[in-house]
């Protein structure tokens, strides 16, 4: 039954109430009925974050479309709003019918950043749900969740039921139908232990209790399964071919304003650039193409469905994508979309042809342009294998500005491995020099400089890396604040260092970690992804209570031999090969991409027998980096990894 | 519509402004007046209306608004003007219907008509509206769940002697906030009419620029968070009484086209309306004018 009448007098309350209202265009409200698996789709952040999130409609769609299962969606309520709801009783809801968590057999959580994971707690908490799996009673929901955290799901195993690791689309279809029998069972007294046996049988699905963990002392002795039918480790889900699933159809048109406000359009998954501190790209691997015929036809019917006048060609690398020009030349010079129409690449590549495809499709609106070099040094960047030379930046950075850009961002890390404090500098000396270059064209150059610091991934080959301190990175922003001071056209910007050793905490803990967790959760830490919220004193305190050591935990290099907390996850890539990868970063070499050379089996492909799909055979131009060969003009190159061609 | 036409007039063709009149109801009434221009921005692309851009860097259809409705309040009578890139008005005749389905639910387009562009903007042209403000229907006169410090609710006898206070009060002063800021404001002057009714609703005309319905519930000892607001009527000055801005005299029509566009079933208050003094609904306290 709706809720609705218990949340709208709470509406006039706080801000923004249109984030708990829907309405959004593709919103469906589906009838509740026993023959169907109920699931609530929960983003763990504010609404106007989470409503944009691909994957979580993907799956809203995938659900609703089928006869067993229904899908609404909730957010975690801004502070005001959570005050209200707790004042006065009104549990976590959906925003597609404003049902009551209750209603649902199962709430699955995205969790697609850590600094969320005490949101996560407190939306359990407001769903009615007992935080830890292990209170819970059979007529509680279970509590799921997935994206890209999960491939380290310890440090949340305590509160999560289960974990779907890798693509959602074909696992939640077997999910469904487990459920679905419990649920025709009668979720009797006792089921539940039998209902997360039974998923703990489906491929991709993690049940943390299902598996014994042991330590000695502080290290990890290992995480074994309790039943011979449950895997000793889980691998990630694949779905081989993005063009099978042209989700979503009907992209939510919120009523308010969110970040990426436009159509987007998923033309590929997986990244095989080889980034080394790029969690994204290690466990998202083999490289699926969408069809070129498929992305338009998402495009123009998107865009005639929403009144969306801008599109989002998303992927990890869109430059990347064989025919990259093509498609964007299509969309541009099609009559449905009445000229009107912006296109936006996320990840720009660094070198003139993608300034070129930029160029091509911002011919309105020329604002800023955005490229990540990531390192300050040509070692530094082999050494991460973002293998940017600095004639590829600068080509990049004349064309931008001989082409009417006055504004260029750059993103950087700092507190990557084997740096030096001569790398640091090269961040300022690249901004000064693209702010120079800038000058011979325009008076009002603007350059920023964007400084992050490193967080060591699971499944990366920096996952044995002992992060930055602090204090170090501390004085590395304060280097770059002297040294660009007097740099005309350059802005330094830099994330908060203490933010990064949050983040650093939850993003390799083990289980232990989980108490860390839940004490910053009750002592009022929500929203630490937003400055505003964030304390690190919370987390140090909570980790001095737990009585473990952050240096253990987050400023310690691993050895090869340790078992780490996420060993028993798989997403395909051999551990062997990603500690040669690490080996070969501290050597200062770089890896190439693999689409366009030999294999080097990383694992990704051949575990999973599957291989990278790809649009066209003939590689973008430009994309130099990380081949080592010539493809400014493009061409055709010998590949065998392809295995379609063209449009489905 | 293409990139060429946009934001130019064409030669020897009256430039074209097309007025519509939408409600706001149910939920959507917690958007802003901001997401409401987005939303008509979406719809005016899907249903390929040839509308008319700002020219510069950044273009920007033609789009002006009249006065902002507050987030939370419903309405009747909202109006928008659209700037039409060509002299194509023979093809929006069943541009109302059409635009309904293209907005969210809750948005619903219930008139439209044509203008010469040097009809008055909006914003310049109205003068009052009026309003329906229940400031018991949420609460039902229990003490407010989301607010329980506040206790009850006024009751109607209640209302109805502090709306006899306002109205023969001269002047009345409140803090009225103006952006952050609290600022001791006279709001009686704004207040043109009141009354209410046995169901507690006050029905009410408040001069545009003066009074918010708001503070007017606030200087009522009513608390607006807990309140139905809901605008029926948006009101011009016309021929020495007042009219809807859609009324025929009320802008300045193309010849032989907004003959097209009153083809479509347009709400009775279209009509001319009666002077002022008549438009108030029979009501147990009368409020003086």
């Amino acid at each position: 039954m709706s809720i609705w009448p218990a949340v709208e007098p709470l509406l006039g309350r706080v801000q923004k109430p249109a984030r708990y209202i829907g309405g959004e265009d593709g919103m469906v409200v589906p009838t509740h009925s026993a023959s169907k698996v109920a699931w609530l789709l929960v983003y763990p952040d504010a609404y106007e974050v989470g409503l944009p999130n691909q994957g979580l409609q993907i799956l809203y769609e995938i659900l609703n479309e089928r006869p067993d299962a229904l899908a609404e969606r909730a957010y975690a309520p801004w502070l005001d709003m959570e005050q209200q709801m707790r004042a006065n009783g009104v549990p976590l809801f959906s925003v597609d019918g404003h049902q009551p968590a209750s209603a649902f057999d199962l709430v699955a959580f995205n969790l697609s950043a850590e600094l969320v994971y005490t949101n996560l707690l407190n939306c359990i908490d407001l769903a009615g749900v007992p935080v830890r799996s292990a209170d819970r009673r059979p007529e509680h929901p279970l509590i799921a969740a997935g994206g890209h955290c999960t491939f380290n799901p310890e440090p949340v195993a305590d509160f999560v039921d289960f974990f779907v690791i890798g693509d959602g689309e074909e696992v939640v279809a077997e999910i469904t139908e487990v459920i679905g029998a419990w649920k025709r069972s009668g979720k009797t007294e006792g089921s539940r232990e039998h209902v997360l046996h039974e998923l703990a049988k489906v491929p991709g699905v993690y049940v943390p209790a299902m598996y014994d963990v042991e330590y000695e002392g502080a290290a990890l002795k290992g995480v074994t399964p309790r039943y011979p039918d449950v895997p000793a480790v889980v691998e990630k889900r694949t779905i081989a071919d993005l063009g099978a699933w042209p989700y979503p159809k009907s992209q939510l048109v919120p009523l308010t304003e969110v970040v990426h406000d436009r159509l987007n359009v998923e033309i590929f998954r997986g990244c095989t650039r080889g980034c080394r501190f790029c969690q994204a790209g290690m466990i998202t691997r083999p490289v699926r193409e969408r069809p070129a015929a498929q992305v338009r036809q998402m495009v123009s019917d998107g865009l005639e469905r929403t009144g969306y006048d801008e599109v989002s060609l998303t992927s990890l690398s869109s430059a990347d994508y064989s025919g990259i020009d093509d498609v964007v030349k299509g969309i541009i010079d099609d009559p449905a979309c009445s000229g009107q129409v912006g296109v936006s690449l996320p990840s720009l590549r660094v070198d003139a042809f993608t300034v070129g495809i930029a160029a091509e499709i911002q011919r309105v609106r020329r604002t800023g342009l955005t490229f990540a070099p990531e390192g300050g040094t040509w070692r530094l960047r082999k050494v991460i294998s973002k293998l940017i030379r600095e004639d590829d930046l600068y080509g990049a950075v004349e064309s931008a500005f001989s082409q009417g850009w006055q504004r260029v961002k750059l993103y950087f890390l700092i507190g990557l491995p084997t740096e030096t404090m001569e790398d640091v500098e090269g961040i300022a000396e690249l901004a000064r020099n693209c702010a120079s270059l800038g000058r011979t064209h325009t008076k009002k150059v603007s350059v920023t400089a964007s400084v992050g610091g490193f967080v060591p991934k699971p499944q990366t080959p920096f996952q044995w890396f002992g992060q930055d301190t602090v204090s170090s990175l501390k004085s590395k922003v304060n280097r770059l604040r002297d040294v660009t001071k007097k740099d005309r056209g350059v802005n330094l910007r830099w994330h908060d260092p203490q933010a990064t050793l949050a983040e650093g905490i939850a993003s390799r803990g083990d289980r232990r970690i989980g108490t860390v967790i839940e004490d910053v959760w009750r002592s009022g830490g929500t929203f630490q992804e937003w400055g505003e919220f964030f304390d690190l004193s919370r987390w140090e305190g909570a980790m001095e209570r737990a009585g473990l050591s952050i240096d253990w935990y987050v400023h310690r290099d691993r050895e090869e031999s340790e078992i780490l907390p996420w060993d028993h996850i798989s997403a395909g890539l051999h551990k062997d090969f990603l500690w040669g990868d690490w080996q070969d970063a501290l050597a200062e070499a770089g890896t190439e991409d693999c689409r366009w050379t030999p294999c080097y089996d990383c694992g990704a492909c051949t575990g999973f027998g599957i291989e990278h799909v790809v649009a066209s055979n003939i590689p973008p131009a430009g994309g130099s980096q990380g081949t080592g060969q010539d493809l400014s003009t493009g061409g055709s190159v010998p590949v065998k990894l392809l295995t379609k061609v063209g449009g489905r | 519509m293409n990139a060429s036409t946009l934001g130019v007039q064409q030669p020897g063709v009256a430039p074209r402004v097309a007025r519509f009149r939408y409600t706001k109801l149910g939920k959507i009434r917690f958007t802003s007046h901001r997401d409401v221009g987005r939303m008509w921005e979406r719809a005016l692309r899907k249903v390929a209306l040839a509308v008319a851009y700002t020219s510069g860097f950044s273009p920007r259809p033609r789009i002006a608004f009249g006065f902002a409705l507050p987030t939370g309040a419903e309405s009747l009578a909202e109006y928008v003007d659209i700037g039409l890139a060509l002299d194509r008005s023979h093809e929006l005749s069943d541009i109302p219907s059409r635009l309904t389905p293209a907005l969210p639910e809750g948005l619903e387009v219930t008139g439209g008509v044509i203008m010469d562009a040097g009809s008055p903007a909006l914003q310049a042209a109205v003068t009052c509206s009026t309003w329906e403000l229940n400031p018991i229907s949420l609460a039902a006169g229990r003490p407010s769940p989301a607010a329980p410090d506040r206790g009850a609710p006024p009751t109607l006898a209640m209302l109805a002697e502090r709306l006899d206070q306002f109205m023969s009060s001269r002047t009345f002063e409140i803090e009225v906030e103006r952006k952050g800021t609290s600022v001791p404001t006279d709001i009686r002057p704004g207040v043109l009419a009141a009354a209410l009714n046995d169901d507690g609703v006050i029905t009410c005309d408040l001069s545009a620029k003066g009074t918010r319905p708001g503070d007017f519930l606030r200087a009522l000892g009513a608390d607006p968070l807990e309140a139905r607001i809901l605008r029926t009527q948006q009101w011009i000055d016309h021929q020495g009484g007042r009219a809807e801005p859609l009324a025929p005299g009320a802008y300045f029509a193309p010849p032989g086209l907004t003959e097209i566009f009153r083809e479509e079933p347009i709400d009775v208050r279209s009509e001319p309306v009666p002077a002022f003094a008549a438009a108030p609904p029979p009501a147990r306290h009368a409020g003086r004018t």
